[in-house]
């Protein structure tokens, strides 16, 4: 069984702009203190493909593990799971007028057994939905006001 | 010191003591911060850090308001002060509704805790008087915002706090807080209701929801009620500089986005501590 968790935010930063911060791990990842622990491990086969470790702190528990992150795409950054915690995370960076984004940020875990995995997930869900809005809230804040945006930072 | 100001007790239907700074007792503080220290400790797990951001000078610490009518996370900040500062230290007043310092019992409490009924005059006065000022521009309509909304910061366009503190010329300290609005549930969004039925003019609410606590079950507004043991989380950001930022003569509504970016950035990031609701 999996449960996802969404959020969305505008930024009101032109598309190009956002999407060369967001869809950087070596920038996005600092900037998201949900992910106490992270680093590159290496490149991988495919073109534009990364191999980092990344956890989330959830109380006692870091979650996570080696993940491969997919920069196929200019305004997207994906990853999945290749070891621990079996998670899939997308951030998709489209326009909103001229001088604005629309930032989406998704992650789907998967967890294995029934009843319990089930209760498991739900709670997940709160969780994974707060730690996402605190990494779409930090990276709205640096690109409007910290990265020479609408004041000036 | 009794302000003048004529917007203390400005209700219709409210009379609201003066915004009198000398109602603040050291000593009664003193005496209360051992017992308040078991509530917040045993029945919030409450944890507030930040504090060594604050500058050695009077600042405006600027909150989002949780809680309704219990406003427990103004009553542990002003714990985590007097014990982090010192009772003796730089003094701390808190501008607090009118629906509050003029409430019996709970009224008196708070206004020897150094809250004192909101209004600009009473922050000049403490500033003059090397002191701090607490304040929640969100006000009611913050601390009875619905449930879902708990993690958002609702200034409803106040800026009057941006004004006083740069007249002053003082820092703002941000402060964030999760947990009070897991003190009670909030349904809706009640704006709409109060100005419909005039509360607004008669006693100064700009909102009247439905909300649900102990022992009163489903009520309209809010009363002071019995917590539920929610885990509150305290944290102070670092201090803003409006004059440095934006010159003498800020554009209001830039410094009122920032601020709020700020304190948005913060409070969601703290909110993110959180594994389960009202648990922590």
């Amino acid at each position: 069984m999996s449960a996802t968790a969404r959020v969305t935010s505008i930024v009101v930063r032109p598309r190009d702009e956002v999407s060369v911060f967001a869809t950087d791990p070596q920038q996005l990842l600092p900037l998201i203190s949900g992910f106490g622990r992270f680093r590159f491990l290496g490149l991988r086969d495919e073109p534009d493909h990364e191999e980092w470790e990344a956890f989330l702190d959830v109380g006692t528990l870091h979650i996570g593990g080696a993940i491969d992150v997919d920069r196929t795409d200019e305004h997207r950054l994906r990853w999945t799971s290749l070891r621990g915690t079996r998670n899939v995370f997308d951030l998709t960076v489209e326009p909103d007028g001229a001088d604005r984004s629309l930032v989406t940020m998704s992650l789907t875990i998967t967890l294995s057994g029934l009843v319990m995995s089930r209760i498991a997930e739900q709670l997940a869900r709160g969780i994974m939905t707060r730690h996402l809005d605190a990494a779409i809230q930090q990276l709205r804040h640096h690109l409007e006001w910290e990265q020479g945006g609408v004041g000036g930072g | 010191m009794v302000s003048n100001d004529p917007a203390v007790g400005k209700s219709r239907l409210l009379k609201a003591p003066r915004a009198d700074l000398s109602g603040r007792d050291p000593a009664f503080i003193r005496r209360m911060l051992p017992r308040l220290w078991l509530v917040a400790s045993v029945w919030f797990r409450a944890e507030v850090e930040g504090f060594e951001k604050v500058p050695d000078e009077p600042v405006l610490f600027v909150g989002n308001h949780s809680g309704g009518a219990g406003v427990p996370d103004t009553f542990v900040f002003l714990l985590a002060y007097n014990t982090y500062m010192t009772v003796e230290g730089r003094p701390l007043f808190s501008l607090g509704h009118e629906m509050v310092t003029s409430l019996p019992g709970i009224g008196a409490f708070a206004r020897k805790f150094g809250v004192v009924t909101a209004n600009p005059g009473a922050a000049t006065d403490v500033f003059a008087q090397d002191g701090s000022v607490l304040v929640y521009p969100g006000g009611d309509v913050e601390a009875l915002r619905p449930w879902r909304d708990r993690h958002k910061i609702v200034f409803d366009g106040r800026k009057g706090f941006l004004r006083i503190a740069h007249a002053a010329g003082v820092k703002i300290v941000p402060v964030v807080a999760t947990g009070g609005q897991d003190t009670f549930f909030v349904l809706n969004d009640g704006r709409a209701t109060a100005k419909r039925l005039r509360f607004d003019k008669l006693l100064r609410v700009k909102t009247l929801p439905i909300s649900f606590s102990i022992p009163w079950g489903f009520l309209p507004g809010d009363l002071p009620h019995v917590p539920l043991p929610a885990k509150i989380r305290i944290q102070l950001l670092d201090p803003i500089d409006l004059a440095e930022r934006f010159g003498d003569e800020p554009d209001w509504d830039e410094a009122y986005d920032y601020v709020t970016s700020v304190m948005q950035a913060g409070l969601s990031t703290l909110a993110a501590k959180t594994v389960l609701p009202v648990l922590g």
